[in-house]
């Protein structure tokens, strides 16, 4: 990542030329800067290109306002969550109260002054920056960077709900990594965490749909869930899993099979409206534990 | 070349009708910026109460008011505060159907736009 990449992409709304030229000229140094001349313009320069981090809006606006801007870029999913600072002439209590009912999260009386318009600015990115970061670590595991724990009950949730609308089979595979206690012990915590790494990579990259999740599900155990699947799928992913396992060829001198591999359990369900989640869970785990009793380093269905 | 010079011998308030060094200060003190916005000011408003009069002369007083409002935001920003009174006043009295400002709006653009040609000598 180079500086210029760093440096915020912000969206300046003005219907006023000056207003625009200053501060896109006055804030170059801190920011790069589009800008719109008009509501209907800004609304286009958000649907297309980088997004901006942040959003400078004029409210008093020939056509389209500043406030219907606002409304119409927090109805959508992809603008949501952009912070959006009015830029404004009209300072009476009214007018601020109805930018923020519309989702602004501050306010600049105009005329601006420069150093003060930077520096909020510069607190509210690093505001949802930080609490981008944050949203990021409650759903990543530390150790590998998939899908943690809570990430997956609350991805099995929405799909198994969604799934039971629409009377589609849900596949969840278990994987499971062989003999793993005997490699901490003969290796070292270490090398363990950076075997779950690597397994961790092999399930991530087998997964190819967005709607498909490679979760971490506790310990040496990961779990892929995978929407509108039927078995033959679920079994083609588990056996790429697998094999992709067998050929690191990461050494485990205390495996019988002399290297690290996993075990895969696949269960597939058409959920039912009165069913627990919990349901799909206890069969791939069941398959699982089949897999482990026939021998290891297979997948079981 | 941006121009890193100074501006003009400071100029007095009453006289001129502009504030440029509080608007310079809104600037972070940037002469260079200021000398581009005062430049833009004139390309973009010189003509403006040409433009408010047709709009007004069109029974268009809406628009009329908005060409004002957006013109008085522009005045602040160069600290042509005698402009931006007078469009104020213009704007408030056309809010109420009276176009009695509009007179003395467009002596006071054609008074800021010459103070403008000698804050940026030669840039206009």
């Amino acid at each position: 990542m180079n500086a210029e990449r760093r440096r915020p992409l912000l969206l300046i709304v003005d219907d006023e030329p000056v207003n625009l030229h200053l501060l896109s000229q006055g804030l170059q140094e801190d920011f790069r800067t589009r800008t719109a001349d008009c509501g209907e313009r800004a609304l286009e320069a958000l649907a297309s290109g980088e997004r901006p981090e942040l959003v400078l809006l004029d409210v008093r606006m020939p056509g389209m306002d500043g406030y219907e801007v606002c409304r119409q870029l927090k109805l959508r999913s992809e603008t949501r969550d952009i912070p959006v600072i009015f830029v404004t002439s009209q300072s009476d209590e009214s007018a601020e109260m109805r930018g923020l009912a519309v989702g602004a999260v501050d306010f600049i009386a105009k005329p601006v002054n420069l150093r003060v318009t930077r520096a909020r600015i510069l607190t509210h990115i690093n505001l949802k920056r930080n609490a981008d970061r944050l949203a990021r670590m409650s759903r990543e595991d530390a150790l590998t960077g998939i899908a943690n724990r809570r990430s997956f009950d609350e991805t099995l949730t929405h799909e198994w709900r969604r799934s039971a609308r629409a009377s589609s089979p849900l596949a969840l595979v278990m994987v499971d990594v062989d003999f793993f206690k005997q490699y901490n012990d003969r290796y070292g915590h270490g090398a363990g965490d950076a075997c779950l790494k690597r397994v961790a990579d092999v399930l991530a990259s087998a997964i190819r749909r967005p709607s498909d999740l490679a979760a971490r599900y506790g310990g040496e155990e990961f779990a892929a869930l995978l929407a509108d699947t039927p078995l033959e799928g679920a079994l083609q992913i588990a056996e790429i899993v697998r094999t992709g396992v067998d050929r690191l060829a990461i050494p485990h001198e205390t495996s019988p099979a002399g290297r690290v591999t996993v075990s895969c359990g696949v269960g597939v369900l058409i959920p039912q409206a009165h069913m627990p989640p919990a349901e799909l869970i206890a069969t791939a785990d069941r398959k699982l534990y089949a897999a482990k009793a026939e021998g290891r380093n297979r997948v079981a269905a | 070349m941006k121009s890193t010079r100074f501006l003009s011998p400071p100029l007095d308030i009453q006289s001129t009708g502009f504030d440029v060094g509080a608007a310079l200060a809104r600037l972070g003190g940037n002469a260079s910026l200021l000398h581009e916005l005062v430049s833009r000011f004139v390309r973009e408003h010189a003509s403006s109460a040409d433009d408010v009069d047709a709009l007004v002369a069109a029974h268009k007083p809406a628009q009329a008011v908005a060409a004002l409002h957006r013109l008085k935001g522009a005045a602040r920003i160069v600290g042509a505060v005698a402009l931006a009174d007078a469009a104020q006043r213009a704007e408030d009295l056309l809010m109420v159907g009276d176009a009695a400002g509009l007179p003395s709006f467009r002596t006071a653009l054609d008074a800021a736009c010459v103070q403008c040609k000698a804050i940026v000598p030669g840039r206009t």
